[in-house]
């Protein structure tokens, strides 16, 4: 049976064959979504232009792929020639005929009983380089799979599980390399961005995202809390191949909520960091969140564009973050060119010339509650935001919530929670969320449009001039990206914990998404 | 946070017996994040009453430890895991204090009389049909002094899925109703006659929140004193089958 479904396939469809030059000019291959956010630049843009504002309103779906877990289905699929390939939660990798949605065949690794990962038992997506695919595991566990059957290559540990660790990223693939950062935050970990052989498993590299003794930047922790100050990378980050740089963000420092023992910059949690891709040194440095008291990580896919800047042209790097500021860096030099509100927040009055926020301390957590906008999941979240090179604008799906922050005890224990406090809702919310249009170089708004609850669904944008987005009460919508105007809606029946992708079998544009425990494909 | 995260914490519970109470400050913690919905000296209010020698739903110091850092999911109960591991610990001895020594709870009226009540009201009429929350268990879920608001001023306190919305049509007809369900494109809304409208947003006039009303009639003046004590008896009563 099985045999007789990988020949159908064969006939139609090659499983891949991905050569590092193929990644490199991904942007030449309109019909295939060969990486994370489809190019190394981080702009989850698709160049498909066959479904424009004029025809979206005849969107209807083609195809649906049901999952077996109950776990939340956040992974972007990658489409190579005709193959879908994506991870399913909580342990599965799988391949996908990507015109029909019949499985390939399905990779499946159990995780053990007593992983405890924090924020749901996850996984993002699967990186490709010749003939192999990446993926890692809830347990730590980097992976290389046979794209053509998914049978292993290699399997390496990348750090020990039982002390917090986790892996729910896709990886990112460059020259020879398969690259990961390392999530667990809230369990009291140090951080750290680790590069691999692609070919054998052998690690590179490793940047610890919290300097050791002796390093820049030691000092800003106080005492040992370094050891455990978590600084945790567990989103994809970007690449631009010709500065030979790696863009990467970094999370809070832990424990969350209570920094007593952390006093500090704590350098470099909350920060966008500049790594040589060759040595994994680190190049600039920006520390959006300096001692964050919020959980205000700063996961986020870096989007990399090129824009004028005060009339000089400027290669950038750009992050929509959670603490509710858009910051725009020099992506070269690290220099800080501006940083603007897109959401409503009160925990920093403003930031200064050089983009350091100016926190407020009456916003503290403390052991009555505080209330702060916004509330711990932030402004946006790991989801991605996505640029247009026609329109220009950054397209950000934006939550407006706030909570009571609350600071309790913190005693570090191996493979516990270290997280002092947390966030109670507030009573009568009237949480709500946006789709926001962002000048990309200067953050001003373009255009706005609302949804009913604070999103948990990524955007893309396409050359045929439409957004696509996602709902916590399962819209899966198309808007206009000059004017944000709704073009198409269709009820998918489940929550939306996603990010929208783009990808075309035998010319036909197809638009995929998951919610609850299936993917969707819409066509014409 | 997700129920991955209250299981890990869990597993940190301090054992109460080795605890050595703070009462002051387990007073303090209650006061500020319970006795608003269940009252000061833990009589319930919209949240259960705690001052009851045995909890319905925590038999043991664990599964009280439990109940109060993760909530009770699918009720109005919240999860306290922001209070860390232990102040909710604290907070699990001030309830099982509360429960000590409680002075019996005194129902004002009859409620035998307040089911004759109950059924000349034709409360059923919205209750049993979806028109208004299910009554069954409402007993142990409010206080009497909620029950009394409820019938009262039902307006004072209305929860999330009885929100009541007026939708104003192209054509300029208007319906209010009770909110059943929403998203960003489409809202549903029963009226008072029990009949459903599913509206897409973009093809009406005018969509109101209206948080101030409720569907339900208050019976101040329209039931007498008298009355409304044996109802609220009887609905302190409705204990659910178990
Ligand atoms: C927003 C209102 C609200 C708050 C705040 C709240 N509760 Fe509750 N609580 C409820 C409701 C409503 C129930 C009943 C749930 C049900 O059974 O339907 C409940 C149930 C309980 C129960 C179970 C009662 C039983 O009979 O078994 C306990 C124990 C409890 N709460 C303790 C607490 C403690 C301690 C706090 C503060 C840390 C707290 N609650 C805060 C609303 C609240
Ligand atoms: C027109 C429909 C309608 C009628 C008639 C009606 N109710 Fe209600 N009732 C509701 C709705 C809707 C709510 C929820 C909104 C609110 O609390 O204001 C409610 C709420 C309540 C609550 C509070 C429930 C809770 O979870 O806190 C009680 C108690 C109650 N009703 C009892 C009664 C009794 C007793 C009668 C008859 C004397 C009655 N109702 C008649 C619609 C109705």
């Amino acid at each position: 049976m099985r045999q007789l479904l990988l020949t159908a396939a064969l006939s139609a469809a090659a499983f891949a064959q991905v050569p590092y030059s193929r990644l490199l000019k991904a942007d030449a291959e309109p019909g295939n979504w060969l990486t994370y956010s489809r190019t190394f630049d981080g702009q989850r843009f698709s160049p498909l232009k066959q479904i424009t504002p004029l025809n979206a309103a005849k969107l209807k779906p083609l195809w649906v792929y049901q999952i077996d877990s109950l776990d939340h289905f956040e992974a972007t699929p990658i489409v190579v020639d005709g193959v879908m390939y994506l991870t399913e939660p909580p342990d599965s990798v799988s391949a996908l005929d990507a015109r029909t949605g019949r499985r390939l065949w399905r990779y499946t690794r159990p995780v053990p009983s007593d992983v405890r990962p924090c924020c749901g038992r996850v996984n993002r997506g699967v990186a490709i380089l010749d003939d192999t695919l990446y993926a890692v595991t809830l347990d730590a566990h980097l992976l290389a799979l046979n794209a053509s059957n998914g049978t292993v290559k290699w399997d390496i540990e990348v750090a020990d599980y039982k002390l917090g660790h986790a892996l729910t990223l896709a990886p990112l693939a460059i020259d020879g390399k398969v690259l990961v950062g390392i999530a667990g935050g809230e369990y009291g970990i140090r951080g750290f961005i680790d590069a691999y052989d692609a070919k054998s498993g052998t690690r590179l590299w490793r940047f610890w995202t919290i300097p050791g003794p002796g390093e820049p930047g030691h000092d800003s922790w106080q005492g040992d809390s370094w050891k455990t100050g978590g600084a945790p990378a567990w989103v994809t980050g970007s690449y631009d191949p010709e500065l030979n740089t790696v863009y990467w963000g970094t999370g809070n420092p832990g424990p969350d909520w209570n920094a007593d023992s952390r006093a500090g910059d704590n350098l470099y949690s909350c920060s966008l960091l500049a790594l040589d891709a060759s040595t994994g040194k680190l190049k600039w440095h920006f520390q959006f969140t300096p001692h964050d008291t919020h959980d205000y990580d700063a996961t986020h896919v870096p989007v990399l564009f090129d824009g004028v800047v005060r009339g000089k042209p400027r290669k950038l790097v750009a992050v929509a973050n959670r603490n509710a500021f858009y910051y725009v860096f020099d992506r070269v030099t690290g220099e800080f060119l501006s940083g603007t509100p897109y959401a409503r927040q009160d925990w920093a009055k403003g930031l200064d010339d050089r983009g350091r926020p100016m926190a407020d301390p009456a916003k503290e957590p403390s052991e009555e509650g505080t209330l702060v906008w916004p509330n711990l999941f932030g402004a946006t979240n790991w989801f991605s935001a996505s640029y247009s090179p026609l329109t220009k604008l950054m397209y950000v799906a934006v939550r407006e919530q706030s909570s009571y922050f609350f600071k309790s005890e913190a005693q570090y224990q191996p493979g516990a929670p270290f997280m002092g406090g947390g966030e109670r809702a507030v009573k009568g919310d009237q949480a709500t969320g946006a789709v926001r249009a962002l000048d990309a170089v200067t953050g001003k708004r373009a255009w706005e449009f609302p949804l009913k609850s604070p999103p948990w669904s990524g955007v893309l944008a396409t050359a045929g001039g439409l957004v696509f987005g996602g709902s916590m009460e399962g819209n899966f919508y198309a808007l206009d990206a000059t004017t944000g105007k709704p073009l198409w809606d269709f009820q998918t029946g489940g929550v939306m914990y996603t990010n929208p992708m783009s990808f075309a079998v035998d010319g036909k544009q197809m638009v995929a998404v998951t919610s609850g425990h299936a993917l969707y494909v819409f066509g014409l | 946070m997700t129920a991955i995260l209250f299981l890990a914490l869990l597993q940190q519970a301090p054992a109460a017996d080795r605890m050595k109470v703070d009462w002051e400050r387990a007073r303090k913690i209650y006061m500020a994040n319970c006795a608003g919905c269940h009252g000061p000296e833990g009589r319930g209010g919209k949240g259960a009453d705690l001052a009851v020698p045995k909890l319905r739903r925590a038999a043991n110091d664990e599964q009280l430890f439990r109940i109060i850092l993760g909530g009770i999911p699918g009720t109005e109960m919240p999860p306290s895991w922001y209070l860390g591991q232990n102040s909710v610990a604290l907070v699990t001895a001030y309830v099982r204090k509360l429960g000590a020594a409680p002075d019996p709870v005194r129902t004002p009226g009859d409620p035998a009389k307040g089911k004759l009540v109950y059924a000349s009201q034709s409360c059923a009429g919205c209750h049993d049909r979806g028109f208004g929350p299910p009554l069954d268990e409402i007993g142990i879920r409010r206080s009497l002094a909620h029950l009394r608001q409820s019938l009262e001023d039902p307006a004072a306190e209305v929860p999330e899925e009885f929100l009541m919305m007026r939708a104003t049509t192209a054509l300029g007809k208007q319906i209010t109703g009770a909110r059943l369900n929403e998203d960003t494109f489409t809202v549903q809304i029963t009226d008072a006659t029990g009949k459903l409208h599913s509206f897409r947003k973009a093809e009406l006039k005018k969509l109101d929140r209206l948080p101030g009303a409720s569907p339900m009639p208050s019976y101040k003046g329209t039931l007498s004193a008298a009355e409304i004590d044996d109802l609220v008896s009887f609905l302190a009563a409705q204990r659910g089958g178990r």
